[in-house]
């Protein structure tokens, strides 16, 4: 029993924390139709900035700071990089948002060197939450979990709340008549692009102390992140939100399942024929349990495409 | 006249091993296979206009193949002609790109992206899972056996298979955009809806080209193999996918050579760049997202249309172009600059350095020691790319009483 | 007469000086990834080969000549290693050195076992101060193939005993590894190690490599398991990510693992880190006078104690010299077949105990250090208060596996 309800924390938070990258991709691409490559380096960036700042004013300080950071950088990308791309297609885009990736995590490598950095959490988050079972959940992971929900509150506020959150999302449904409106949507474009930068950036700053922080954890993220955005639905919130704890959850008991395609034939009493053809057949769940979000994408792709609530087009 | 320019090159081709060495010969092979993976994948990308991101997987099914046949050559269980081996290969791409173009084309755009990167990254993830197939992290690895009069134990051999493979596959892709099938292709991009409309079933359509497409991939991979005698399953890794992308798509996907001669140049830079500098890559991404943000149709694409118009007596383009060369020179001189003392400052050795001599060592860059107390290191990289800048813009600035009225439908489109 | 003989033992002068003038300088080529996404693990072999090469050198050389060492960056792809190759080859290399990733040393070595049967009399050494995988002294074995590094076998058999002999090996081990040939050995290793120690195994498990984020339902599982120790080969932002879950939950278990020494680890894992047993071929504070000896000479040359694997090319390659000091011949020119044999025959008395190389698969025979993260060991590492405190050297006798049953070494006549 214990090991349940921790494992379902545990992958709750998790899940959180991949929402609020994934949060700022799905309305990026809901908006703006561009899937970008590039924003789970922002998170990267985002943990990064956290470190050097924290080194300096400390934890909170670098919390608060290092998202601004990746919101300005996030809105210069789009202004002269990404707009100069719009009328070229789809292609060119997620080609161009691929190349800052791939520069991004190398001036990462320049900067930082080619290992982990030491990007801890504060000391006084360092005890625990509360206790479950007689074990003690982690504070800082529970945090982490907060700082997720208010995120999503927030963001769901201003965007269902404000005037201008119902203009952003007029803007994402007919973008035309929203200008002929006289908004400027251009204007909004750039705002939501920074938003999700932003958003991305405080995942980094929280996550950074939680996981590790390397130059690697951009490229693990952007799997993560489109595994997320395809699944809950591209351009819906509420779906990355789903989505996101899905694969959360399915991370955590996944690495619990100690079984394998052979247990499965076993109720067809088939167990030593799959044994024998050996290979795939006998990979145990939770060797797997890295692959299977992708293995989910895959499935979600092939059998219904808009995700579990995104539009069917 | 244009068959003429291409049995120059390939004569130029033929007769490279008398002019090179053997390491520029080995660098000049690999162009060559990545030229024809890169022209593959432009079948898909470039003239169906489905951006692939697991195109590796492909390209490692046909390289697998090889192995796997070369193996049982050598042991002589099977008796099978050494430079034909890359058809194995193809086979094995033929098969398995119609089995995943089955299930990726159903849709287009984002989605199709979408699936080929979720396939090619799930087969990376179970890889280490199946060392009968793929070898375990030590790969797999064989010889090739003498067939004929050739031994193909020296490079030049082996250099001589793979020049006619790429030249024979590259003709063949390039009759197929003649044949009803390439024009076909065409039309998936331009308006699929179209297509359909004149009976057309383009999910089957579609399928068939993504399967050309990997079957030409897996030529590639087997001419890797051929090459190399061994294989390891980190072929299937976004890397492989990664690096034909932006072969393609620097060269430019426009064009039909244009993946090609990306492809040859970027890996001539890389073999080139990463003797002198560490920061090759970080280089090789700036050119690609540069590539990316002003010149999208790719550097061939923009070189043809420049020489086309030129030779038309259109000479703004050429003009503009010779103009922005210093700038590019600037730019690329400071931003270089700016890199390398940098990263050779950040850098681990340096740092062990100074804590050792307690002062600031010079870092050596093209030829000459900079000194990081001197204002001259920060202010030279500065400068040369705010000049830079500069001229760029005077170079593409119009020159309103210089260039005549433009008439709408006199240029060509 | 007398005139005679002056002309003729001048004409015998004249008609040998030419050779000796001509001493054949050995060139040794390094080709390692020293750009790209591994660059980091390839440092510390590069500055252990720079060490040895310079002791080599400083002792006289080969041949009366120094040994030149050239370095190629193969940017750690497949490809490039080849190209790299050639290149070396074409320079003049005899001596191929490469550490690191094992699925390039496979590749080098099956290369280099190909161009010596196609290149007779022009043969190449494969040198291997850092790959890992039992296969390349298994099947892939090869006269012209050197091996210096341990792996997953030889660790866990110097790691287990001792961790039992301390009373840190409880009686429920669960075995946490990656999921590729290396982790695969590990778990293996463990399993065996661990029923010969007398202990049992609650639960075994492989998991991707540096994919997975959040290693807590790992943790969750070992508690569920009761496990009191966990044995683990993960390393990089694996055991970082694992030895920080197991901390943040408060679980006592006692680790060992082999990697926890490589930069950025121990300061991004902090004081969970404490209490846990490494096993690696080199620890700061063994071997007495002679290890400190050792330890200053290296931070002279090269800027800083010798830390991770560095030790490890060091000592492949001193041994290196005492096999070039017998290799040397009469004519001076390079003759890597005696190269070879007398590497077979080579060893070395480093600070912490005696290296050999086996002559039946070429894997080398050394001593390994087992110590503990401690707060109170005499060198700091990474930056924090921590290190590795030496718990027992474990000597070469008890440290050597037996010889692969695949490995059918095919030696060319003398």
């Amino acid at each position: 029993m214990e090991f349940l309800v921790v494992s379902a924390l545990n992958g709750l938070i998790y899940g959180l924390l991949l929402f609020m990258v994934a949060a700022g991709l799905t309305l990026v691409f809901g908006m703006m139709g561009i899937v970008n490559f590039a924003h789970a380096s922002f998170y990267m960036i985002g943990a990064y900035l956290a470190f050097t700042i924290s080194g300096i004013a400390g934890f909170w300080v670098g919390l608060l700071v290092a998202p601004l950071i990746v919101a300005v950088i996030g809105m210069g990308v789009e202004r002269f990089a990404l707009r100069r791309v719009y009328d070229h297609g789809p292609s060119q885009q997620l080609l161009l948002t691929f190349g800052l990736a791939f520069v991004c995590e190398e001036l990462i490598k320049t900067f930082y060197g080619n290992y982990p950095v030491a990007y801890l959490q504060p000391h006084s988050l360092d005890g625990s939450a509360f206790t479950v079972f007689g074990a003690s959940y982690p504070a800082y992971r529970f945090f982490v979990g907060v700082v997720a929900v208010l995120m999503f509150a927030t963001l769901y506020l201003l965007l269902h709340g404000t005037r201008i959150g119902i203009i952003v999302r007029a803007a994402v449904q007919r973008p035309a008549m929203v200008s002929a409106l006289g908004h400027n949507v251009s204007l909004a474009f750039l705002l939501v692009f920074g938003v999700g930068a932003w958003m991305a950036g405080m995942a980094g700053a929280v996550g950074g102390a939680l996981l590790t922080t390397s130059p690697t954890i951009a490229a693990q993220m952007t799997i993560l992140a489109f595994v997320v955005v395809v699944v809950g639905g591209l351009g819906s919130l509420n779906g990355a939100l789903l989505a996101s704890v899905i694969i959360g959850l399915l991370t955590s008991f996944s690495v619990g399942a100690n079984v394998s395609f052979a247990d499965f034939a076993a109720l067809f009493g088939q167990r030593a024929l799959a044994e024998q053809i050996g290979g795939l057949l006998s990979l145990r769940v939770n060797t797997i349990a890295g692959s299977l979000p992708v293995l989910l994408m895959l499935l979600v792709l092939l059998t219904r495409p808009a995700g579990l609530l995104g539009e069917r087009d | 006249m244009r068959l003429l320019t291409v049995v120059l090159a390939v004569a130029v081709l033929a007769a490279a091993p008398l002019f090179m060495t053997s390491y520029l010969l080995g660098v000049l092979t690999n162009g060559l296979i990545a030229a024809l993976f890169a022209l593959a994948f432009n079948l898909l990308a470039g003239q169906a206009g489905l951006l692939s991101f697991g195109h590796a997987a492909y390209f490692s099914a046909g390289g697998f193949a090889v192995i796997h046949l070369m193996k049982a050559v050598e042991s002589g269980r099977v008796s099978f002609p050494t430079p034909l081996l890359p058809l194995v290969g193809g086979l094995a791409g033929l098969l398995s790109g119609a089995v995943a173009g089955f299930f990726a084309t159903r849709r287009g755009g984002a989605y199709f992206s979408m699936v080929t990167l979720a396939m090619a990254e799930l087969l990376y993830g179970l890889a280490p899972s199946m060392p009968s197939i793929l070898g375990g992290e030590a790969g797999l690895s064989s010889m090739r056996m003498p067939w004929l009069a050739f031994d193909f134990g020296s490079d030049v051999q082996v250099y001589y298979v793979v020049l006619a493979w790429a030249t024979v596959s590259t003709g063949l892709l390039y009759v197929y955009n003649q044949t009803l099938l390439g024009r076909l292709t065409v039309g998936l991009r331009e308006s699929e809806r179209r297509l359909s409309f004149l009976g057309y079933d383009t999910h089957l359509l579609k399928i068939v080209v993504f399967a050309i497409s990997a079957m030409f991939s897996g030529v590639a991979g087997g001419l890797l193999v051929f090459s190399m005698e061994s294989i390891n399953y980190s072929t299937l890794g976004l890397g492989t996918s990664a690096s034909v992308i932006l072969n393609t798509f620097i060269g430019g996907s426009s064009v039909f050579l244009g993946p090609a001669i990306g492809a040859v140049f970027v890996t001539f830079f890389g073999s080139l760049a990463s003797d002198v500098t560490r920061n090759w890559l970080l280089y090789q991404g700036l050119i690609f997202a540069l590539i990316m943000m002003f010149w999208g149709d790719g550097l061939v694409a923009k070189a043809a249309d420049v020489a086309r118009d030129a030779a038309a007596g259109r000479t703004t383009g050429l003009v503009r172009a010779i103009r922005m060369l210093p700038a590019g020179v600037c730019v690329g001189f400071g931003v270089v600059l700016g890199v390398e003392l940098l990263s050779g400052m950040l850098n681990r050795d340096y740092r062990a350095a100074v804590e050792r001599s307690g002062a600031w060592p010079p870092i050596t860059v093209f030829w000459r020691p900079w000194h990081p107390a001197a204002i001259l290191t920060w202010a030279a990289p500065l400068v040369a790319v705010v000049f830079g800048v500069l001229l760029a813009r005077l170079a593409t600035q119009r020159r309103k009483h210089m260039e005549p009225p433009r008439v709408l439908g006199s240029e060509t489109p | 007469m007398k005139r005679c003989l002056l002309t003729s033992v001048m004409t015998m002068g004249l008609a040998v000086t030419p050779v000796f003038a001509h001493a054949e300088a050995l060139k040794i080529a390094f080709i390692e990834t020293m750009s790209g996404p591994t660059a980091q693990t390839s440092i510390p072999y590069l500055e252990g080969i720079r060490y040895g090469v310079k002791k080599i050198n400083d002792a006289g050389g080969f041949n009366g000549e120094p040994v030149v060492l050239m370095e190629y960056d193969n940017a750690g792809d497949a490809a490039t290693t080849t190209d790299r190759l050639r290149a070396a080859i074409s320079a003049g290399a005899r001596i191929i050195v490469q550490s690191t990733s094992s699925a390039i040393a496979a590749q080098i070595s099956d290369y280099i076992k190909r161009y010596n049967i196609r290149n007779k009399g022009k043969e190449l050494i494969f040198f291997n101060p850092g790959s890992e995988s039992h296969t390349l002294v298994a099947e892939k074995c090869n006269f012209w193939y050197f091996k210096f590094s341990s792996n997953p076998f030889i660790r866990d058999k110097a790691l287990v005993p001792t961790m039992k002999e301390r009373g840190a090996l409880g009686s429920a081990v669960y075995s946490i590894n990656q999921n590729y040939s290396y982790g695969q050995e590990y778990q293996k290793a463990q399993a065996d190690d661990v029923a010969r120690a007398g202990s049992k195994i609650v639960g075994a498990v492989l998991h991707d490599v540096s994919k997975i984020q959040d290693f807590s339902p790992y943790v969750a599982q070992i508690k569920e398991s009761g496990a009191d120790t966990v044995l683990s080969g993960d390393w990089g932002n694996d055991v970082i990510l694992l030895m920080r879950a197991i901390g943040a939950s408060g679980l006592k278990v006692t680790v060992g693992n082999c990697c926890l020494d490589t930069t950025g680890t121990l300061s991004t894992v902090g004081h969970a880190a404490i209490g846990a047993y490494l096993v690696k071929l080199y620890n700061l504070e063994a071997g007495g006078d002679k290890g400190k000896a050792f330890n200053e000479d290296f931070k002279s040359v090269i800027g800083h104690y010798p830390y991770n694997e560095e030790p490890t090319p060091v000592f492949a390659m001193m041994l290196l010299a005492n096999a070039l000091a017998s290799a040397q011949q009469p004519d001076h020119s390079v003759n890597v077949q005696a190269i070879a044999e007398a590497l077979e025959g080579a060893s070395y008395d480093s600070p912490i105990g005696r290296w050999s190389m086996r002559k039946e698969d070429h894997q080398a025979l050394f001593p390994l250090t087992v110590s503990m993260v401690s707060t109170d060991a005499a060198y700091k590492w990474d930056g924090t208060d921590m290190g590795f405190k030496l718990v027992k050297v474990v000597p070469p006798e008890q440290t050597a596996i037996p010889v692969a049953e695949e490995c059918k070494m095919e030696r060319p006549a003398p």
